[in-house]
């Protein structure tokens, strides 16, 4: 718990990093369909989705409540957030999302954005 | 890797998990800390505590056929084995087995949608086909088939069903279990059995007659240990022409006597899908005057109730019900609905609510709950997710869901004992006179209270076990019995079911013991222990 805390403060405090390498597009298209496949049905927008509602609450305008809407998310802090999970939200096996998907849907969440 | 299954010595699990990695690949055999780890029951009540049931290791087969090679490795070693479809199972135990030490078969590998039938209404899944997947797989084909989904779009339509779950659509859709039709299994030594029409070679309707000939036994393989499900067939409801929804309610505490009873004979006729329960003045627990007359936490008498609804102005009770059907037809079912209520129910009002071709438009369909027609969605996780209602958030729940009858006098009864049963443990109460129940199953009603439970607290998750175990108790000394629980407490409720000196356990033990006889399927699921095992039963 006492890491999740950690992390979790890393989140809400995240200086400018340097930019990302700018990530293949079939990688991103790939992020994409495995993150409206993964995350969506829990972090899409509008009511009936908990994930959502959760991180309103959370960070209170503070930080996007969608998580298509954030910068600060690379592999590493989603990894450990799929594979640990956080309060309702379980951990996922690798029978439902691989290493190698989690990567995808970093890079799709870093995607070059206006 | 930090466990071994009981009763097997290091070097046979050794010789296994090598074995297995033959059959199904070294990517596919899961062994380290944190891999297992991932299929401890995210929500478990006992996290971290001695009582948390945890595997060894995880297996995750592509195939019948591997699942059979694995079930003859697991003979050879006695290595207890426990298969999860999605293991989206939680609130009732997630992925986590009921005997520690035992390797979970992870069947979400398994994941094809074997058919579709949009003209005769069926379907056969895989284990790891979720309702997401089942939904998509319909819309992409413009299939004119619903399904009927469980809060949790993510579960497995075998799982679900295998253990019992419910949804929200028509009647007979709802209890999933009696909507499957036709399965296939690997039982204990790896023999590969077909049910109902599908033990015929050359059927075309497994998924639509559900007997074949001779003993069903189809019974055996949900809430239980006899064999792993591998594909299974489901009978879908055809998409209706259209929907309108309409609700009734009823003035005082009493009326939900001839509310139910009316709601029931039109619904067991076929005229609604599920009604909705609910007290309108449950929004008025906040109010000085709830306040004062719930002061101590007593429940005021019948009277006082009536009065502080009739002095907040709001009915006791509203029902909700959908229509599904041709156009003309619901509208008159409502309308229908609307006339003999009025005649039936004194004190009845209505609510005329909205009419919908379908699909519904999105913005409509979630108003009312999309699960109401057939979309799988995980909006019932803002039960423990952070909320203004719950500002923490909390790791899980845990599902108390006891069965009573379909009647108000069970109701109001249900909410009298069960709220002193909570008052005799110092407890708030969970249950009290706002308590309205499910209506997931067609013929009895079912009560579901929701607890949280929270990973870094272990005194209050040890304090919600002594409570859980209480309840089951009290409960079942009315008659009310679990429908399903997780594996903490699954010796318990199953001793519950104790008629003719447990006389339905016995039987199961005995078929158990041929069936299987080195025990080594999913031990201890639903209080069914394996012989070499019963004495440990909690």
């Amino acid at each position: 718990m006492k890491r999740l805390i950690l992390i979790a403060g890393l989140v809400a405090t995240a200086p400018a990093q340097a930019a990302p390498a700018k990530p293949a597009p079939q990688l991103v298209a790939d992020g994409l369909r495995l993150y409206t496949y993964h995350c969506a049905p829990c972090h899409g927008e509008g009511p009936g989705h908990p994930g959502t509602a959760a991180l309103q609450r959370k960070y209170d305008g503070q930080m996007p409540a969608l998580l298509a809407d954030r910068r600060d998310l690379d592999g590493d802090m989603l990894r450990y957030f799929i594979r640990n999970g956080v309060n309702a939200m379980p951990y996922f096996r690798k029978t439902e999302i691989s290493d190698a998907q989690i990567a995808a849907i970093a890079a799709y969440l870093a995607r070059p954005r206006k | 890797m930090s466990l071994i299954p009981q009763g097997v010595s290091p070097a046979d699990f050794a010789a296994a998990l090598a074995s297995f990695t033959t059959v199904v690949g070294a990517d596919w055999v899961f062994t380290s800390d944190d891999d297992v780890g991932l299929y401890r029951d995210a929500y478990s009540p006992a996290w971290d505590e001695p009582q948390e049931r945890r595997p060894s290791a995880a297996l995750a087969p592509a195939s019948v056929e591997e699942v059979q090679a694995i079930m003859r490795i697991a003979n050879q070693y006695r290595i207890p084995v426990y298969p999860i479809s999605t293991g989206k199972n939680l609130g009732y135990g997630g992925s986590a087995p009921t005997l520690t030490g035992a390797v979970v078969i992870d069947l979400k590998r398994m994941n094809r949608v074997i058919a579709v039938d949009d003209k005769r209404h069926f379907a056969i899944v895989e284990p790891g086909v979720s309702y997401f997947d089942l939904y998509a797989h319909i819309q992409e084909r413009g299939l004119k088939v619903w399904i009927d989904v469980p809060g949790p779009g993510w579960g497995s339509p075998v799982g679900n069903a295998l253990d019992h779950g419910l949804g929200d659509t028509w009647g007979i859709y709802r209890n999933h279990f009696s909507a499957h039709c036709g399965m296939e299994v690997v039982l204990a030594d790896g023999t590969l059995m077909r049910t109902g029409m599908g033990a015929l070679p050359g059927s075309d309707t497994w998924a639509e007659y559900p007997y074949g000939v001779g003993a069903s036994v189809d019974g055996l393989f949900a809430q239980s240990n006899f064999g792993i499900v591998t594909k299974m067939g489901f009978w879908l409801m055809p998409q209706p022409e259209a929907w309108c929804t309409g609700a009734i309610t009823v003035p005082k505490r009493a009326d939900i006597g001839p509310l139910i009873d009316f709601v029931n004979e039109i619904e067991h006729q076929g005229h609604c899908g599920e009604p909705f329960y609910s007290s309108p003045l449950a929004a008025e627990q906040g109010s000085p005057e709830w306040q004062a007359l719930n002061a101590g936490g007593v429940f005021p008498s019948e009277e006082a109730l009536d009065a502080f609804g009739a002095a907040k102005g709001k009915p006791w009770w509203h029902v909700r019900l959908h229509f599904y059907g041709p156009a003309e037809v619901v509208r008159a079912q409502w309308a229908a609905v609307k006339r003999m209520a009025a005649a039936r129910i004194p004190g009845a009002a209505f609510e005329d609510g909205e009419f919908s071709p379908t699909p519904l438009p999105p913005a409509l369909a979630q108003k009312y709950d999309p699960v109401h027609f057939g979309i799988p969605t995980l909006g019932t996780f803002a039960l423990t997710a952070r909320s203004d209602r719950n500002p923490n958030g909390s790791d899980g729940h845990l599902f108390f869901s006891p069965v009573i009858p379909k009647s108000g006098a069970a109701l109001l009864r249900f909410q009298r004992v069960m709220h002193q049963a909570f008052r005799d443990m110092g407890e708030p109460p969970r249950i009290g006179p706002f308590t309205t129940p499910n209506t997931w199953m067609f013929h009895s009603f079912v009560v579901v209270v929701v607890f949280l439970v929270n990973r870094a607290d272990k005194a209050v998750n040890q304090r919600l076990r002594k409570v859980f175990a209480q309840l089951i108790t009290v409960a079942a000394q009315h008659g009310w019995g679990e429908y399903r629980t997780g594996p903490l407490f699954q010796d318990a409720v199953a001793a519950t079911y104790s008629f003719g000196d447990h006389a339905l356990m016995r039987f199961q033990e005995k078929l158990k013991d041929a069936a299987d006889p080195n025990g080594i399927i999913a031990a201890g699921r639903y209080g069914l222990w394996p012989k070499h095992l019963r004495e440990q039963r909690a």
